[in-house]
This record gives structure tokens, C-alpha cells and sequence, in this order.
């Protein structure tokens, strides 16, 4: 019958057809490859300085590799594709959903860690802001009385602003299970606060300033100084190429060029203005993170974000893994030797 | 088809026999579209199957429909899967009848008075054309973050659909069945209820059709941003957590959504407009009216 | 500029130096140039003409869809019913609805409504199909739905623009039949645009031909046929003769409109 024939050459076709895609796409899947780009996936933030001022002084071209940059909304989206060899590289917030890709056998690393928070509550890049007015009614005076209030959080609980938010309930006893968060964009939290829509919200500068300024919001916790929950992902295929290494100590040369008075100097400051699109008064007038020089790792502070997100409910899995499993510090060794 | 002739003797088993076998050859050919119709996605479930089990494609990336039935069945008897589809159905069904609604009624208004038709037909044509996803953050900020913005973008998305097509619908009557209605007394109201809207509903039900699919896609959209229930939700959330089982349980009740919306609309319309020809081809095999 | 006053008595259309111009394409266009004329009531009339004579526009011009840009038309008192070559069914009606719905416009009562529809149905032969929906019958039911619909209004008069012009030659000629049928059980005042001069010849006391455009009256010729009538009249040599002069008439209107825009 000719309806069996039909089916069988409909099912030769789609087997050559999904045998041809699947294992990651066209260019760049070997280890070698010299001239091939490295393909870094990035959020756009000042939160990745680094990345900006090693790519625009050309430190990666002076160490022989070249790379493309693929700006993306959530480091979340692409860490399957590193894992799928078709990025080699996200420079992005750690989430929930790292741990749950990783304890499920995607194929990807931790090499490196990207800003590290001061702890000062004076001119914070990222902060637990308030609404005003609930601070002036007296019905908020410190985190303990943000009990099951709405906090906005970008990315949700599961983010890395869900984790800066678990570290700042817990100075005043409270963890993420204790409050509801809300899901908003970042440009979206002043409004949300000031119409009462959510009583606080986990924000980064420049909209936490804004807040400040104008009356609206009132800074109530900062993360605790030392705090990395964002850093560099390889693909585990990245890991054994021989650019990988390179690329990494470029990259830190970036970082070293952000230690202490240098930070903000008026290259760094273009460089960083053009990169997130920003002007380059914003740029001076806002806070800045900081960086380590080796942009070491912290399996210290992967698995407090484990712990957290274990805690909250987010994790697919019940037995903490050893972050020893999943992060590689050689790179940033490697860089601290150059 | 066999002659008799008229001296011949008539052989009823000849004929009866000729005819039998012709039924079963068609009714063997609908049997066989059937099937093909059922065991081509069914084929290529199984394909997807294999390929995850044996490696060739990811099964991390893309679950094994095995994984993916068992995720669904576990979220459905944890009542989670109910609650987002609730949550999305009802801000469907609300969006949904308020734009249809209100499409229809200025779609009709437009066609009944002249200077409302040439007010709006150009204004409301280019704001057609806006994805009603884009106005999403501009809703958000006037409305805040309730249920309001995202009622309100199905209702607008389904809205401008049905205003165009009721427009379409009144513009396109012959207007030789306009006259016919004039010489038999169906004037101004009579007119219109009698004449002008029963000639406008065939265009009326292919916009809702449309917009049913269209307003799908702008709820789901709009829960992936602003919501904390939904599919939608369901499906973002599960990416972001990297949970792709629960992600493609989401897809795949979505689609089931949309086509069961559809397929309501289509149902609705046989029983609303019986005097529609649905399929000209499609005659029961029976005597044929002349 | 239109219907004034009521026509005689024993006169159902009193059509006086009536014209009809229009603009298309930003120019004007004269559909009919003036013709006067009186149908007596009862008549069965029959036009003949060239195709854009403004027969049509005649038509309409008497009963009352259009107004005429000069003249008059005196009508007697009740409407005037029309029936359309298509388009005149609703698709959306079934057949009984369809053929109560003028009387439904005119705020007839269900009940009587229905027996009215059934009534007409009956005689136009579709009594089983009151039911059915417009698009499950044939052209030739159609028209017989449309008939069955304009004699149920029991307006005095009946307006058809060229009702069988859409049918096959065979279905033509059985409704040709049923349309004598009703009409001499009625004797209603028919004025009936055609293009068949035979259908003409048999159905009419009365023939006018139209000049092609713009049109007017050429000729008005009274066909002399005994009623009740067959269609066996057509074999006859003076139906012959009868046609070979009107055909006389209208062939150089025909020749002037084929080759006019």
C-alpha cells in the first residue's frame, strides 16, 4: 500500500534531519582553531567592567585570540548553549538554575567570579531599597518587619538578586521563604515602589540611587562585603581549548585595570559608558563595584548560593553537591602568574 | 456508469456489486487519511524518543516525550499544572470577550454611520499593526502590576482583529443582497438586523478564529514578563530554573489551549450559522438534493 | 420628481417623460432617455431590449428603488414586488423564512406568517423543502423561492429584472410554465424584463422594445395569443411571425449597444 510507503520515507527523512542538527551547531565546536572567535555571551551591565575594558584595550588581541561579544537578557538563556557548544563563554549571574543545570549533567564550569560587593551602605551599587512611606509610618524600621512583604527581585527568587536578597533578609533573621517575592525588570522597580505595587525591592545602581533621590525609597541592607553571586562560566568543552587559558588572563588584566583610584579613570570611564550605553557622567556619578585581580573563583560562596536556593525550595535536587565538582580555579592560577 | 438498455433484462447484482465496492474504496481512502493524519506526529514523537535515548539529540536540552508525559502527569495530580491553566484561561477568556465584544460593536458602528467609518478606518488600521506585546511595559506603568495590563493586552490584540474583520464583513455584501433587502421593506434598524448583520457574521467568526490563536500568543507572552501564575509563567520559569521537563508540559497545553479554542470557535459558528457551506466538497453519501 | 399622486383607476404604473442620469467615472451617463408609458392593471408586460437599454433602471424606476431625474411615475395603491435574477435569497433565512419575510418587514404574526410561506411553497412545488437552507437547493428552486416569496406578499404588482436568465434552457422553460400558472390564477400586474424575445412572446399581453442607450421606447406591440397559454404556442407559425418582427426591431439596437462602450 502506498500509504506505508509514504510513512517509511517520512520517517527516513526526519531521522536525517534531526541527526543533522543536535550536537552543536556550525562553527567552532573543536578544541583548536586559533583563528576561530571566542564567543562570550554577556548581560550587559557594569557588573562585567572587566570584560568591556580588556576587550576595548585590546588585551585579547594582544593574546593572540579574538572574540565575539553576544549580548543576552539573562545569563540563564545561555548557559545551555555553552553547555551545547554553541557559545564558549557566559559572563553572567549566577541562578538557581546553574545549580539545577549543572546537578543534571549539563556540560559546563565555573572559572571565574566578576564583582565582589563592599559591604558599605554609603553609595551601594546594588541594595534592599524601601518605600518611604511605609519607613515613615513607622511600620518598617529594619529588615525583621519586611516580613511577608512583596519584594521585588529582577529574575526572581531564583537569580542572583534572589540570592543577594536571601543574604540581606538574614541580618535581620528573615530568609527568602519569610517574604513574597515579585518578579519586575529592573526599570520597573521605581514605580512598582512608589505606587505601593511591592513594599521593597532587591535593585542595582542606577535605580536604587534614583529612588534615593528622589524621595521614593530608603536603603535598608546592602550584600555583605565579599558577595560573589555573579563570574565566568566555561563550556566543558572551552575548558580543554587552548585559548581558554589566554582568554581568562586577558580578562584579568582587565580586572587589575579596575583596582582602587584607577577604577574610575576617565578611559575607564568611555570604555564603560559606551559598552552599557550609558553617558559618561552617569557612569562617574554612580557607583561602581569591585573587582578581584585574578577574578578568582569561590567555591566558598557557590555553595552559600546552593545552600540558599536548597533552602527557598528552588533546587531539583536535595544533597548539596561539592562545588569542587563544578569549579575550576586553574584559570584564574593561571592568570595570576602572568 | 453502465447503461441499460431498454430491452435488456436489468441486473441488479451487477450494478449493486459495482457500487458496493466503490463505497468501500472511499470509505478505505478516508480511513487511510485518517491515520496518516494521526500517525505522522505520532511518528515523529517516537523519533524525537529515540534520538534523546540514544543520544543523538540532547536529552537535557530536548526531554524525551517519555519524560515529558510523566512530568505532565505528576504536575496535574499535584493540581500545580490546573492552577496555571486556570490562571491563564481566565485572563484569555476575560481579554478575550471584552476585545470581541468591543471590536464587534465599533466594527459595526463604522459600518452603519459614515463619519465614524472615515474617522477611525485609517487610525485604527495603523494601530493594528503595533505587537501588542511592545505596549506591554507602557500598560504596566499606568495600570501596575495586576491583572489589568494583561487582560488588557489580549483584549486590545483581539479588539483590533474583530473591528477589522466586522468592517470587512459589512464592506464586502453584495450590494445587490442590500437592494433585494431595500425592495422587500428591510429598511434602516430592520435592515440591519434582519439583512446587514447575517451577511457580516461569516467575516465576524473568521476574526474571531484569528484572533483566538493571536491571543494565545499575547498571553502567554505576557505572563513570561509580568505574572507569577499562567502558563506562560510556567513555561519562562521553568527555562530560568533550567527545568525543561515542566517547560515543554507548558508548550505543549498551551497548543493544546489554542486549538481547543479554535476548535470551540469552529463549533460555535456550525451551530450559530447553520446556513453556512463549510466544506463545498463534503456531501454525505447520500441522494444529492436537485 | 417622483411618485406623486396615484395613477387611475384600472392603471397600475403611469410612467410620464421619465428620464435617468447618473455620474460613473466622473462623467455622466444617461440611462434612460424619456419614455412615457402605462401598464394597465392586471397586464402581463413584457421588456425587451439591448443590453444597458436601462431596462433595469426602468424596472427599479417603478418600483420605487430609484428615482428618476426627470418625469414621473404614478403607481396605483399597494407595493410592487420584485424579483431578482440573483442574489434575491437570503443565505441566511431558510426557505419558509425567506419567503415570509416580506410579509415579516410588513409585522405579520408568526402563525400566519407560516401558513402564508407554506401556502406559496405549495405552490411553487417546494413544500418539502421549507426547511432547508438556500444554499442546499438549485438555481431553478431558488428562483422559485424568490417567486413564491414576491406573490406572498400580495402586493398587487410584480417587478421581475430578467428572473430565469440565470437558469439553464430546461429549468427556463418549466419556470416559464410555472410563471403562467401563478399568474393567471392571480392576475397580478407583472412588468418583466427579459432577453429571450420567445419568452416574451409567451408570457406577455404586451411587448416594449428599448433602444439601446440611451435607452427609449422604439416599439410597444400587443401579442395577440388567447390565454390560457402553453408553451405548444411556440411551434405556431404567427409565434414565428412574432418574433421574426420583434427581432427585426431590436436587431439594430442590439448591433448599435455591441459595439458602443
Amino acid at each position: 500500500m502506498s500509504a506505508r510507503r509514504i510513512v517509511a520515507a517520512l520517517l527516513a527523512a526526519a531521522t536525517l534531519v534531526l541527526a543533522g542538527c543536535g550536537t552543536g551547531g556550525s562553527s567552532g565546536g573543536s578544541g583548536d582553531g586559533s583563528t576561530e572567535p571566542v564567543r562570550v555571551a554577556h548581560v550587559v551591565s557594569t557588573l562585567f567592567s572587566p570584560l568591556y575594558i580588556a576587550e576595548a584595550k585590546g588585551y585579547f588581541a594582544d593574546a593572540g585570540i579574538r572574540i565575539q561579544l553576544q549580548p543576552v537578557k539573562s545569563g540563564q538563556d545561555a548557559v545551555p548553549l555553552a553547555a551545547n557548544r554553541q557559545l564558549d563563554v557566559v559572563v553572567a549571574g549566577f541562578s538557581a538554575g546553574l545549580f539545577n543545570a549543572i546537578q543534571s549533567g549539563l556540560q559546563i564550569k565555573v572559572v571565574g567570579s566578576m564583582a565582589v560587593s563592599d559591604g558599605k551602605m554609603d553609595d551601594p551599587p546594588s541594595a534592599l531599597v524601601v518605600s518611604k512611606a511605609l519607613v515613615d509610618s513607622g511600620q518598617v524600621r529594619s529588615v525583621a518587619d519586611l516580613r511577608g512583604r512583596r519584594i521585588a527581585i529582577a529574575g526572581g527568587p531564583g537569580s542572583s538578586g534572589g540570592y543577594l536578597t536571601d543574604r540581606m533578609l538574614r541580618t535581620g533573621g528573615l530568609t527568602l521563604r519569610d517574604i513574597q517575592p515579585v518578579n519586575l525588570a529592573n526599570p520597573d522597580m521605581p514605580a512598582a515602589v512608589e505606587s505601593g505595587a511591592v513594599d521593597a525591592a532587591t535593585t542595582s545602581a542606577p535605580f536604587n540611587v534614583h529612588m534615593e533621590r528622589a524621595g521614593t525609597g530608603v536603603p535598608l541592607a546592602v550584600p555583605p562585603a565579599g558577595n560573589k553571586s555573579t563570574g565566568v562560566i566555561f563550556g566543558a568543552h572551552f575548558v580543554t581549548d587552548d585559548r581558554a587559558q589566554r582568554f581568562f588572563s586577558a580578562l584579568a588584566r582587565g580586572a587589575r585595570d579596575l583596582q582602587g583610584d584607577q577604577a574610575k579613570s576617565e578611559e575607564n570611564l568611555r570604555i564603560l559608558a559606551a559598552a552599557t550605553q550609558q553617558d559618561v557622567e552617569t557612569v562617574r556619578s554612580l557607583p561602581l563595584y569591585e573587582w578581584l585581580p585574578d577574578l578568582a573563583p569561590s567555591p566558598e560562596d557557590m555553595s552559600a548560593m546552593q545552600q540558599t536556593y536548597l533552602d527557598a525550595g528552588l533546587l531539583e535536587y536535595s544533597e548539596p553537591m561539592d562545588p569542587a565538582t563544578f569549579v575550576e580555579t586553574r584559570f584564574a592560577a593561571g592568570a595570576r602568574e602572568t | 456508469m453502465t447503461a441499460v438498455p431498454a430491452a435488456a433484462p436489468v441486473v441488479p447484482d451487477e450494478v449493486g456489486v459495482a457500487i458496493d465496492a466503490e463505497l468501500r474504496a472511499e470509505l478505505r481512502r478516508r480511513r487511510r487519511d485518517v491515520v496518516l493524519a494521526a500517525a505522522t506526529p505520532m511518528a515523529l514523537l517516537a523519533l524525537w524518543e529515540i534520538g534523546a535515548r540514544t543520544g543523538a539529540i540532547d536529552p537535557l536540552l530536548f526531554s524525551p516525550p517519555s519524560a515529558i508525559l510523566a512530568r505532565g502527569v505528576e504536575l496535574t495530580l499535584s493540581g500545580e499544572l490546573i492552577l496555571h491553566l486556570l490562571a491563564t484561561v481566565a485572563r484569555l477568556v476575560v481579554g478575550f470577550v471584552a476585545g470581541a465584544v468591543a471590536g464587534i460593536a465599533v466594527g459595526l458602528l463604522m459600518s452603519a454611520i459614515r463619519p465614524v467609518r472615515a474617522a477611525l478606518d485609517l487610525t485604527f488600521t495603523a494601530l493594528y499593526a503595533l505587537p501588542k506585546i511592545a505596549i506591554l511595559p507602557l500598560l504596566l506603568l499606568i495600570f501596575g502590576i495586576t491583572e489589568t495590563p494583561k487582560v488588557l493586552a489580549v483584549a486590545i490584540a483581539v479588539f483590533f482583529v474583530l473591528q477589522i474583520n466586522t468592517l470587512a464583513g459589512y464592506k464586502q455584501i453584495d450590494p445587490r443582497v442590500l437592494e433585494a433587502a431595500r425592495a422587500y421593506g428591510a429598511t434602516g434598524w430592520k435592515g440591519f438586523r434582519y439583512v446587514v448583520l447575517p451577511a457580516a457574521m461569516p467575516a465576524v467568526f473568521t476574526g474571531l478564529r484569528v484572533s483566538a490563536g493571536m491571543s494565545v500568543v499575547v498571553v502567554t507572552a505576557v505572563e513570561f514578563v509580568a505574572s507569577e501564575s499562567g502558563l506562560g509563567y510556567l513555561i519562562w520559569n521553568s527555562w530560568q530554573l533550567f527545568q525543561p521537563e515542566r517547560m515543554y508540559v507548558g508548550l505543549i497545553v498551551v497548543s493544546a489551549l489554542g486549538a481547543a479554542l479554535t476548535g470551540l470557535l469552529l463549533g460555535l459558528e456550525r451551530l450559530l450559522l447553520p446556513w453556512r457551506r463549510s466544506t463545498p466538497g463534503r456531501r454525505r453519501m447520500r441522494k444529492g438534493v436537485r | 420628481m417622483s411618485t406623486s399622486s396615484p395613477a387611475p383607476p384600472g392603471v397600475a404604473f403611469d410612467v410620464r417623460r421619465v428620464t435617468k442620469t447618473f455620474l460613473a467615472d466622473n462623467q455622466v451617463v444617461t440611462a434612460l432617455a424619456e419614455t412615457s408609458f402605462t401598464v394597465p392593471a392586471g397586464s402581463f408586460t413584457c421588456i425587451v431590449g439591448p443590453s444597458g437599454c436601462g431596462k433595469s433602471t426602468l424596472l427599479r424606476i417603478l418600483g420605487g428603488l430609484e428615482t428618476p431625474t426627470t418625469g414621473s411615475v404614478r403607481t396605483a395603491a399597494g407595493g410592487a414586488a420584485f424579483v431578482f435574477q440573483e442574489h434575491g435569497v437570503f443565505p441566511w433565512f431558510t426557505v419558509e423564512e425567506n419567503v415570509a419575510f416580506g410579509a415579516r418587514m410588513e409585522g405579520m404574526g408568526r402563525a400566519e406568517r407560516r401558513e402564508l410561506a407554506r401556502h406559496w411553497l405549495a405552490q411553487v412545488g417546494l413544500a418539502d423543502f421549507a426547511q432547508a437552507y438556500p444554499h442546499q437547493l438549485s438555481g431553478g428552486m431558488r428562483q422559485r423561492v424568490a417567486i413564491a416569496r414576491a406573490f406572498a406578499t400580495g402586493w398587487p404588482a410584480l417587478l421581475m429584472d430578467e428572473p430565469l436568465g440565470a437558469l439553464d434552457a430546461q429549468t427556463r422553460m418549466l419556470m416559464q410554465e410555472l410563471l403562467l400558472t401563478l399568474w393567471e390564477a392571480e392576475r397580478k400586474t407583472v412588468v418583466l424584463v427579459t432577453h429571450a424575445i420567445e419568452e416574451a412572446l409567451l408570457l406577455g399581453d404586451r411587448v416594449l422594445i428599448m433602444t439601446a442607450r440611451p435607452g427609449h421606447l422604439k416599439e410597444d406591440i400587443e401579442v395577440p395569443f388567447p390565454r390560457p397559454r402553453s408553451s405548444q404556442i411556440e411551434a405556431t407559425a404567427a409565434f414565428a411571425e412574432m418574433r421574426g418582427r420583434i427581432w427585426a426591431s431590436l436587431r439594430d439596437e442590439v448591433s448599435a449597444a455591441a459595439v458602443a462602450p
